[in-house]
């Protein structure tokens, strides 16, 4: 009852033609023989072994990214009961209701694991599914072996029940996780593989698959026979999606559910606002989205700390239910972003009078930002990056600054060369680095329809990933050093931390994120006359306020 | 089947690059320009029985007003340099209520001036379609009225045809409420008072259609429920307990209910999205509100009808509601929340 009442969508599964076929292996999980005990029953494995043999398998939970032996440690004694999470509730993701399906002892033994390690009941170990067509009794019982519960209801089912479990102490552990857990225990193999689900239509057959860590997107859309080129790739489910700009230089990681590809061309063209309230209506969480959506967008802190900004989980439900196709959610990341960050309020003030955007043209931006707001503050460079872009942008024009204020401006970016156009994406990476140049982009309204500033967007996406991929001092060939008996623990946290683009998972560096904002602030004061000079070229109208602030600027250097 | 590239036209064709915007197949299949055009849809029997009571000339007060509007909608947006949208339908539903609510004898310039107020005034300087403070269509007419009242509040007798073009040649009456207003009781059957067929304005007075109209626009989610329950129940709440005419309270109800455009502001102009406010709670009072203001204007007011100025006003305070019902959730949920520590 209380189901039918939560809010939310029901959006179409579409996920037959993938659960109708079987399991194709690319690789299977390593053996590593040596280092993890021999055991065949379990009766005679120690909670603590369990835990030993998830952290030398290198086990890592494909909700959220965590390492399973951590997850087991932390709540064990604790726990009143253990779930397999077998939840795909969103559109297209089958790749854990699949396991039970296909590989039914194998979740059953790892849960009897997992609730050994943790010291649960055996009536307090049960399998979740989504209650649907799929999933009719006659097909996945109830049976001796698995407790399996039926969960129905609205579609953010899945973040709510574990959000639900966090509360009453009910651990949910992917069903994927379990199957590694028990072949680690059992047969002795470390995860070296992911369940994914590869779909879309673009995919003339979709699939579940076991693919190797650290293979990268192109090589797994190549195996699974794509029927035309695709315009939008995203992982881990369609509607918390994360799309995938750069396919090769994106790898499939332990938390990667499911690689989707579409060849549509009716692209969402946002259309303004017209406050139907829809997303309030479906929102699990009962936030204000539309005000939130307004208050990020206007970077309003206040409003956004009053709102209850910090509740929304992104499940994506009110993307999904704007009539006017606004991308919501990297949205309201950006909000959540920019309060952690914590922007002094003086800063935001200017940036506000900056700008003299009107409505409509700024919302048709807001996804082109959003881009950039995507990637996880992991993966920012220090913000000395500024400070070295400042530079040489500014001792340019110190020169001619005697013949005229603005004249020299202009000039600037186009002597940028390739290695500042890369420090200045990586520029645009930062926290304040983003916000200046979004604000400064802004009056110009057609920028929107112009091609080759997505252009330059995608390149400098490609240098980034460029620059990410030869930081890992790593050889190229990923998937086939994952796959080899011999691959160090640091591989894979590298393959981690490469391409988790967008990510939702709670890792350490996000919570070092309000610090290192704190931190930059100084250097924001500093960057701000760079990025308004650079934008100034944009601009067609002269600004007083920005030449009086070069030629501040100026007046401090000369002495 | 694959098409066929010759060779020399190979490097050529541009190869598609993969973009950030979900496809629609991931998004809802309704978009915001079809909810307006529900509301148009909505409309369009209202026009037709218009037509059947008073000939073609109601048709070309919508079309005068539909055209006046959309132009100007077009040529601001030329102007502030936004993304022109020919398929935007929001100023047609703003020119559909504003000739829907005017007597189907009205000058053709009449429709034209109200349309052009309620867009160049009234919408597009706050930043066009989704961003107007105030109901654009509410504006027009209240403008109209305001200039116009002794030509829009005089009403044809139905079953009199009026050619589209040439002078109007037929009898003008008072509104029924403007009878109620002087203390009288209108004497129309009541069947006829359901069905429209009494003087008044050309759209507003056929209350079963409607009636279905509402249920269209519910069932498609165009409307919120809870913004005509709010407004229907506190004019009915109201006319029961404070009736202006010597009746029984319920014949109180239904001639302040039906007479006038009572029914026509609770479904077409109160529910307008962009300016209501999006709590649930705040829609509905935002309702009762309007509801309210509608009949002190229609009980104390200059003029017969008040449902426009009523909207404005409501229209000012529906962020006010908004943020009202948010803080107080979020306090809500704040000491709720203190509670549950507290007791840990």
């Amino acid at each position: 009852m209380i189901s039918i009442l939560r809010r939310g969508i029901k959006p179409e599964q579409k996920k037959e033609p993938a659960l109708n076929r079987d399991i194709q292996v690319f690789t299977e999980n390593v053996a590593i023989s040596r280092l993890i005990p021999e055991t065949k029953d379990i009766d005679s494995i120690s909670p603590e072994k369990i835990i030993e043999i998830a952290r030398i398998a290198e086990i890592a939970d494909e909700l959220d990214g965590k390492p399973l032996w951590e997850k087991l440690e932390s709540s064990r004694g604790k726990a009143s009961g253990v779930a397999a999470d077998a939840l795909d509730d969103e559109p297209y993701l089958s790749s854990r209701l699949v396991l039970i399906l296909q590989r039914r002892e194998d979740v059953a033994s790892g849960l009897r694991l997992c609730g050994k390690a943790l010291g649960v009941e055996a009536d307090k170990q049960f399998a979740a599914v989504f209650h649907s067509l799929i999933a009719f009794s006659t097909k996945i019982p109830d049976g001796e072996d698995m407790r399996i519960r039926r969960l129905n209801g609205k579609y953010p089912i899945d973040l709510a029940e574990r959000e639900k479990g966090e509360r009453s102490g009910v651990l949910y552990i992917g069903a994927g996780a379990m199957v590694h857990l028990h072949r680690a225990v059992f047969e002795m193999r470390r995860q070296t593989t992911a369940f994914v689900t590869l779909a879309g239509d673009c995919v003339s057959a979709p699939f579940n698959a076991e693919l190797p860590l650290g293979m990268p997107l192109k090589r797994a859309l190549e195996f699974c026979g794509l029927s035309e080129e695709p315009t939008y790739i995203c992982t881990n489910g369609s509607l918390t999606a994360s799309p995938v700009l750069d396919p090769e230089s994106a790898f499939v990681e332990v938390d990667t559910k499911a690689i989707l590809a579409f060849h549509r061309y009716d692209h969402a063209q946002p259309a303004p606002c017209i406050g139907c309230g829809r997303c309030m209506e479906v929102c699990p969480q009962q936030l204000p989205v539309f005000y939130l959506y307004q208050a990020s967008l206007h970077k309003q802190l206040s409003l956004l700390r009053r709102m209850g900004y910090e509740r929304c989980y992104g499940c994506g439900a009110c993307t999904y239910a704007c009539p006017s196709h606004l991308d919501l959610v990297p949205m309201l990341r950006q909000g959540k972003e920019l309060v952690s960050a914590g922007l002094p309020e003086d800063l935001i003030q200017q940036s506000r009078e900056t700008q003299e955007q009107p409505e409509p043209a700024q919302e048709a931006e807001a996804p082109e930002e959003v881009n950039a707001a995507g990637t996880p503050p992991s993966e920012v460079p220090e913000p000395v990056t500024v400070e070295d872009v400042k530079e040489p942008v500014g001792a340019v024009p110190t020169p001619e600054s005697a013949g005229g204020e603005q004249e020299p401006v202009p000039a600037v970016p186009e002597e940028v060369g390739g290695e500042e156009a890369e420090e200045i994406a990586a520029m645009r990476e930062t926290q304040f680095g983003r916000e200046v140049l979004s604000t400064a982009e802004n009056p110009e309204p057609e920028e929107t329809e112009q091609p080759p500033n997505k252009d330059i967007d995608r390149d400098q996406m490609k240098k980034r990933s460029k620059k990410r991929q030869s930081e890992k001092k790593q050889s190229p060939e990923k998937g086939e050093r994952a796959a080899s008996e011999t691959s160090p623990r640091a591989s894979q946290k590298d393959v981690e931390s490469a391409a988790g683009a967008a990510r939702t998972r709670k890792a350490p560096a996000r919570k070092d994120a309000p610090s290192g904002g704190a931190k930059a602030t100084p250097k924001k004061a500093a960057a701000r006359p760079v990025s308004s000079r650079k934008a100034a070229p944009k601009a067609p109208v002269k600004r007083p306020s920005r030449g009086t602030q070069a030629k501040e600027k100026q007046e401090v250097k000369k002495p | 089947m694959k098409e066929f590239i010759p060779i020399s036209k190979a490097h050529k064709t541009p190869k598609r690059s993969l973009t950030n915007r979900k496809p629609l197949i991931l998004l809802s299949k309704d978009s915001s320009n079809a909810m307006m055009g529900d509301v148009v849809i909505a409309m369009l029997p209202l026009l037709v029985m218009a037509c059947y009571f008073y000939g073609t000339r109601p048709l070309m007060v919508a079309l005068w007003s539909v055209a006046a509007c959309k132009l100007a909608d077009s040529v601001c947006c030329l102007i502030a340099r936004h993304k022109l949208m020919l398929g935007d339908l929001s100023p047609m539903v703003t020119g559909l209520v504003i000739a829907m609510l005017l007597p189907a004898s009205v000058p053709y310039y009449i429709p034209v001036a109200a349309g052009l107020f309620a867009i160049l005034v009234v919408k597009q300087p706050f930043g066009g379609t989704g961003n107007n403070l105030f109901n654009p269509a509410a504006a027009g007419f209240a403008f109209a009225a305001v200039c116009w009242p002794q030509t829009i509040f005089r009403y044809p007798q139905p079953m009199e045809r009026m050619e589209a073009a040439g002078p109007v040649t037929v009898r003008l009456l008072e509104g029924s409420a403007y009878t109620l207003k002087l203390g009288g009781i209108p004497s129309i059957d009541w069947q006829e008072l359901l069905l429209g067929n009494f003087a008044g304005p050309m759209g507003a007075t056929h209350i079963l259609v409607m009636a279905t109209c509402l249920i269209f626009l519910l069932a498609r989610k165009t409307a919120d429920w809870r913004i005509p329950l709010g407004f229907i129940s506190v004019a009915a709440v109201f006319s029961f307990f404070f009736a202006r005419i010597p009746t029984s309270p319920l014949n109180s109800i239904y001639f302040e209910l039906f007479s006038g455009s009572v029914i026509f502001t609770a479904i077409y102009m109160v529910t307008d999205p962009v300016t209501a406010p999006k709590t649930g709670w705040g829609r509905f009072v935002y309702g009762g509100l309007a509801g309210l203001l509608t009949m002190l204007f229609r009980y104390y007011g200059g003029f017969e009808q008040g449902g426009m100025f009523a909207v404005l006003v409501c229209n000012a305070l529906s962020f006010s509601l908004d943020r009202c019902f948010i803080s107080a959730k979020e306090s809500v949920r704040r000491v709720y929340g203190e509670l549950v520590n507290a007791k840990k």
